[in-house]
């Protein structure tokens, strides 16, 4: 499997390697066993987020509730704590649900490997949230947030959905129709 | 005999993952020791080792299974991936639902049944789809 997620690319990589050999490395392909490995990481990883839901569960959210007024105390971000505590915790509940569906979706997508680059954003998004809000709280330790949100890069980075994924179903087919429609085009990029 | 080697040997992984998944699970459905509850083999002590062996050797059988109802059928992935899935309901049903609520009143709560839901079908994804990758022959 190579690790260029499309055939553009691919095609671009070719050419450049026939017209201007001293100026490229040769492209990296990835074995099966390798693919494999990926898949479970993937798999794991969305494991780790669908466990989060556990405590944090609707219709009351009440385990994220301490949470976010820690945010609201120790974020780094100057002014984040005014948007907590003026914006959020007001209206906690649905932050709650958009949070609980936000983590949900996340996981739903790594596990299953169906838009797996997508469900990797969204963890970067949400551990980028963590991180600037919680990273240097008392008692944490700050790696914590920053290894989520580097695993959720790592996963976005590689077509980890291509093997134990429906990814690897659904990319060819919106691959091969993404030239038509840019619509198509998006999504391709997000499987 | 060749599909219920290759059903066998897919069951076991997928069992395998599920097992490794459930032992770093820690939220409220300790999920080794509920996998142990669906045959009343639950302890304190043992029942997380039993519950991971268990769902290797379940794994196993839902493969072999699995491999009994391909033979003789033209495998492809999007066939593969359905058949799987299919599987994973099937044990979500018979292991979940009829065996852990109705025989064992394991009660799920709403994580649970989410949790549950997604590892059933992981179980059947991942049995279809390495099933499949068995089939492939690959390009050099």
């Amino acid at each position: 499997m190579s690790v260029f997620s499309s055939a553009h690319r691919q095609k671009r990589s070719a050419s450049t390697v026939s017209t201007d050999s001293a100026a490229t490395t040769a492209p990296i392909t990835l074995s099966e066993r390798s693919s494999m490995g990926l898949a479970l990481i993937r798999i794991f990883v969305g494991y780790l987020w669908l466990q989060q839901l556990s405590w944090k569960l609707p219709p009351d959210f009440k385990g994220l509730h301490s949470y976010v007024v820690r945010e609201g105390l120790y974020t780094i971000v100057p002014g984040y704590s005014y948007v907590i505590q003026h914006i959020f915790l007001p209206n906690f509940i649905i932050l709650g649900a958009c949070v609980w569906t936000a983590e949900l979706l996340a996981s739903l997508c790594l596990i299953f490997g169906i838009f797996t680059r997508f469900g990797a954003l969204l963890t970067v998004l949400l551990a980028t949230q963590l991180y600037l809000g919680l990273a240097f709280a008392p008692g944490e330790w700050y790696w914590t947030y920053g290894m989520l949100i580097l695993l959720g890069l790592v996963l976005a980075s590689v077509p980890a959905g291509r093997r134990l994924g429906f990814d690897q179903f659904i990319a060819p087919r919106l691959q091969a129709r993404a030239r038509s429609n840019r619509f198509v085009r998006v999504l391709s990029w997000l499987a | 005999m060749r599909s219920i080697r290759r059903g066998l040997f897919a069951g076991l992984l997928a069992g395998l993952i599920l097992a490794l998944l459930y032992f770093v699970d820690y939220g409220p459905g300790a999920n080794l020791h509920t996998a142990a509850k669906w045959f009343a083999l639950d302890s304190r002590g043992a029942g997380g080792l039993i519950g991971f062996v268990l769902l290797i050797v379940l794994g196993g059988l839902f493969g072999v299974a699995f491999g009994v109802f391909q033979r003789g059928r033209e495998v492809t992935l999007g066939r593969a991936m359905v058949s799987g899935l299919i599987l994973g309901v099937v044990w979500l049903v018979i292991l979940v639902f009829l065996l852990g609520s109705l025989v064992g009143h394991v009660s799920l709560g709403l994580y649970g049944l989410l949790l549950f839901i997604a590892t059933s079908l992981l179980y059947g994804l991942v049995v279809g789809m390495v099933y499949f990758q068995s089939t492939v022959r690959r390009a050099k």
